[in-house]
């Protein structure tokens, strides 16, 4: 079964390739990269400075700073769905009283609604996208029904996998929609007639 | 465990994965069966029916640069009913997304844009009708404890997959399959069965068949007369597989186990199918 890399370890794994690349290039021996800069300079009829040849990184490592800047909507996101997680777990502990438990539903909703919206704004991972979708077509299905501690759980699950990481991969995805499709009712609306 | 059998006809298929009021109704009718069975032959069905006019949503969706363009294109089809299902689909897909969008937080927009709402109709309605295509594929495999294909129907179907962004439901019919089917053998084989059913329809007034049926008896009869000759072919390889298609529901009654009673949405095409062979017609 196919694991998510969570977001953060994700980013620490490329650094890790980056810098032993780096490192390997760094081994080679002087002697022979004069030599290779030297034929280098005989056929582009210049020479070249070592500099010119330093390894460039395909991926600059991402700064954490950055990621309260130019991509700050990912942070963003992983703090709206630990907001989406913490209500469903105070659904969950609070199942028995069935008004607490749909206020906090609610509230959930509320939030799910933030994670769709900053998800399709910088369109972070169709998967990722389409998962939030199916739970506001499950929801839309419910047609104002209380949940069920049985759709809450699947709710958090699913939830659970979407913080871990918004790139999400095809299995991941399938995994969800599979768990949705169990508890919740995905499928078409009410209204919708398509004859075969 | 109940050893009784059911069979899942197109319909029941689509229904129990798309529709959610149906569902509930088929898996209570379903849990006095101890088999759920359904036919390649279905899968066919749903791949050039229910399924390309999903995947043609999509892919149109997935083109335009606007949702209005999306239903202007698709009001410029030929007058058909499928073209206004389309247009209902497309109309109940933006509402849905209208809906959505209209309870998005104020403090999220206000602090990372606002997404215009054609926009925003245009990428929910693809989120959504991904789903849709993704969910229906898969659940054929999930529905049924069995597959039956006797006549080899299709052997190399295929689910759309995603390339460049839009769905490929191609080979869309088994016209396009690389293999030839046996329904002329199928036919030869349960002759009696078939007969039995043109029989049925011939005895219904003319005035109370339907297109459909009309299409469905004129095409059996073809068929039957065709089975004696060695030479007359009668295959997905041949212009006359739209015979077989026009005898779907036929097919369908027919390819079901002997004990198995059919599940289906259509009284008025399998009563009287069903009950030519005897094989109960189970309504949901």
């Amino acid at each position: 079964m196919a694991q998510v890399i969570p977001f953060e370890r994700y980013i620490r794994r490329e650094e890790a390739t980056e810098a032993s690349t780096a490192l390997e290039i760094e081994k080679i021996p002087k002697s022979i990269t004069d030599e290779v800069f030297k034929k280098l300079g005989s056929v582009i009829g210049q020479t070249v400075i070592s500099e010119q040849l330093a390894p460039k990184r395909a991926v600059q490592p991402v700064q954490p700073e950055s990621l309260y800047t130019g991509d700050r909507y990912l942070v963003k996101i992983i703090e709206i769905l630990d907001q989406c997680l913490r209500q469903l777990e105070l659904a969950l502990e609070e199942y028995d009283d069935e008004i607490a438990r749909e206020d906090t539903m609610l509230l959930f909703v509320h939030y799910l609604h933030k994670v769709s919206h900053l998800a399709m704004r910088f369109e972070v991972n169709q998967n990722f996208e389409d998962i939030i979708t199916a739970i506001q077509a499950g929801i839309k299905n419910k047609d104002g029904k209380p949940y069920t501690c049985e759709e809450i759980a699947t709710l958090r699950d699913v939830v659970k996998t979407l913080r871990q990481g918004p790139i999400m991969s095809d299995q991941t995805y399938e995994r969800c929609l599979d768990a949705l499709d169990k508890d919740f009712k995905l499928g078409l609306f009410e209204e919708v007639d398509l004859k075969i | 465990m109940s050893d009784k059998i059911i069979f899942f006809e197109t319909t029941a298929v689509v229904d129990y994965s798309l529709r959610p009021e149906a569902r509930e109704r088929i898996k209570n009718i379903c849990q006095q069966y101890g088999k759920t069975v359904t036919a390649q032959y279905v899968r066919m069905e749903i791949k050039r029916g229910v399924l390309q006019y999903l995947v043609y949503l999509y892919n149109l969706i997935a083109s335009k640069h606007s949702f209005a363009d999306v239903l202007n294109t698709v009001s410029k089809l030929s007058s058909t009913p499928q073209k206004y299902r389309l247009g209902t689909v497309l109309k109940i897909l933006a509402n849905f997304s209208k809906e959505i969008k209209n309870k998005t937080p104020q403090d999220i927009i206000d602090e990372y844009g606002d997404i215009p709402i054609d926009e925003y109709q245009r990428r929910k309605s693809k989120s959504y009708l991904r789903t849709i295509i993704k969910l229906l594929w898969r659940s054929i495999d999930k529905i049924a404890d069995e597959i039956v294909n006797p006549m080899d129907c299709f052997p190399d179907i295929r689910g759309p997959y995603e390339k460049e962004g839009l769905f490929i439901n191609k080979p869309r019919d088994c016209g396009k399959s690389k293999f030839e089917c046996k329904i002329k053998q199928f036919f030869r084989e349960h002759q009696i069965e078939f007969q039995k059913i043109l029989n049925q329809l011939e005895q219904m007034p003319t005035g109370n068949l339907d297109e459909e049926t009309s299409r469905r008896k004129r095409s059996l009869k073809e068929i039957l007369r065709l089975l004696p000759y060695g030479g007359r072919k009668f295959s997905n390889k041949e212009p006359n597989r739209k015979d077989c298609w026009n005898c779907g529901d036929a097919i369908l009654a027919v390819v079901a186990p002997d004990s198995a009673d059919i599940l289906n949405n259509n009284q008025k095409h399998y009563k009287p199918i069903c009950a030519a062979i005897n094989k109960r017609s189970i309504p949901y």
